[in-house]
């Protein structure tokens, strides 16, 4: 090897696969304020460390989407300093768009929709310039899709989802692929087609059996529950709730499973039994506030004022709605329940909660 | 993580072992790179693959990637001249007319060329 040739890109490989693991873990376990004044010491340019770290990041977003959300941002902005070199030929590009990525699908956890849009745009800026770079324009088009899901963009969703399975399929990423399901199934829950979003959620679980994906397999279990709840099906929701906690609990998915102890106690309030549900509610937004998803929180809340309403206890109900407006307002969600979040406030004013008002602010909410 | 098993890492040695052989003959003849700097660039576009093909958009059969081999084997190639001449006018007619070709024309020469080597080798 010719000892002119360091500046071309033939770096030295610090880390090996095996070794990129445990260094991985040591990195994201730095506080993110110490990590710069580390950063030869931890690596932080080394490819295979960025690999596996990326990888530990996927699975954080379903765990702990705000602390993914800082350790990407962290990263990105780390490599994208200006004469910063990673590895051989596209690995900053692609570094670069892989953490934008994740940054931008947990922001979207976070009900960060402005921010998760502007990862969004970095994230493709990035990928365009990378070998392989259709595939990952389809993984970024699945995470703007599931954005318009929650947009209730329905039409763009169902048209785009059916489109991109197709070329999931033919770029040989069947994850991708199964995850276009989702979303379709999702808009024709949302739409009131709950028992075709039942045949779809089946299908799912379905491949997801075949193909051994215990982490998809976790969370349509998880929707079929809810579904089923709609459905008034109380015993299949029952039976998929079962199925699903064990799951989730495996993949640490904590997300998917404060979304499905919200759903339990809806079957529990549904069955009469308010006390049962609180306690489930109470547990579902413990799980939010520890993860940082604010949306299901503020959500939450006003589930919990809705049943307490219910059972005459008026003053903490409005406890639970001071709770939830401050969230509403410091991440200006529902802008387009902007109306019914005046009336619910005014009511709160006067010390009698508009339950009419209540409802509606908490319709604009992607279901639990 | 990303440690992957043996199978995969097999065949990712496998494929870029048998794709070898064409990407040595692309770089010594097509685009003249001395023979002391082959082993360097080789050796990169080997620790390159072996991360590409880990990659979360990669999840497909190695032997399938091999046409990104290629192609980042022609990139290869035209950053080592762009370094080596530091961005200067390159007098070679033919070293010029390699560089400036499409990366995907020259892949997929080379992507038939290991077809055609596989196909020996069966018969």
């Amino acid at each position: 090897m010719s000892g002119e040739l360091i500046p071309f890109p033939l770096r030295k490989r610090h880390l090996s696969q095996e070794g990129s693991a445990a260094a991985a873990e040591r990195v994201l376990a730095t506080p993110i304020e110490e990590r710069r004044e580390n950063a030869s010491k931890l690596h932080l340019d080394d490819p295979e460390l960025l690999l596996s770290i990326c990888e530990l990041l996927r699975s954080r977003v379903e765990s702990e989407p705000a602390v993914a959300r800082d350790d990407a941002e962290f990263l990105f902005a780390y490599l994208a300093e200006a004469g910063r070199t990673v590895g051989h030929f596209d690995e900053r590009d692609y570094f670069l768009g892989e953490l934008a990525l994740i940054a931008g699908g947990a922001c979207r956890f976070l009900f960060r929709r402005d921010e998760a849009r502007r990862w969004f745009v970095r994230a493709e800026a990035k990928f365009v310039l990378t070998e392989n770079g259709s595939a990952n324009i389809a993984r970024l088009a699945y995470q703007k899709l599931a954005l318009a899901t929650e947009e209730r963009k329905f039409d763009e969703v169902l048209e785009g989802a059916s489109l991109w399975a197709v070329t999931f399929k033919s770029l040989g990423l069947a994850e991708g692929a199964l995850k276009c399901l989702f979303l379709e199934g999702n808009v024709l829950r949302e739409t009131g087609r709950v028992p075709e979003a039942v045949a779809v959620f089946e299908r799912i679980c379905v491949e997801a059996e075949e193909t051994e994906n215990v982490r998809l397999l976790a969370i349509a279990t998880g929707t079929l529950a809810q579904f089923h709840r709609l459905l008034g099906n109380v015993k299949e929701a029952l039976a998929c709730a079962a199925k699903a906690l064990p799951l989730l609990q495996q993949t640490q998915n904590r997300v998917n499973l404060a979304k499905l102890r919200w759903c339990v106690g809806d079957i529990l309030r549904e069955q009469g039994n308010g006390a049962a549900a609180l306690d489930s509610y109470r547990l579902a937004l413990r799980e939010s506030e520890e993860i940082g998803i604010r949306g299901d929180m503020a959500a939450l809340h006003l589930v919990v004022a809705d049943l307490l309403l219910d059972a005459g206890l008026d003053r903490q109900a409005e406890w639970e709605v001071r709770a939830a407006l401050p969230i509403i307002d410091e991440e200006h969600m529902i802008p387009e329940g902007v109306a019914a979040l005046g009336l619910l406030r005014e009511s709160l004013r006067r010390r009698k909660i508009d339950r009419h008002a209540l409802r509606e602010v908490h319709g604009f909410f992607p279901p639990g | 993580m990303t440690t992957i098993s043996t199978g995969r890492q097999g065949e990712i040695l496998a494929v870029f072992d048998r794709a070898r052989v064409v990407i040595r003959a692309a770089l010594e003849s097509q685009y003249l790179v001395p023979e002391e700097d082959l082993e360097a660039i080789e050796c990169s576009l080997y620790e390159w693959f072996d991360r590409f093909s880990r990659r979360p958009d990669c999840q497909r059969a190695v032997v399938s990637l091999r046409p990104s081999l290629f192609r980042m084997t022609c990139k290869a190639a035209q950053d080592y001249w762009l370094w080596k001449h530091h961005g200067g006018r390159i007098a070679d007619d033919s070293l010029r007319g390699a560089l400036s070709r499409d990366p995907e024309e020259i892949a997929i020469q080379l992507e038939t060329r290991v077809g055609e080597m596989e196909e020996k080798d069966r018969s």
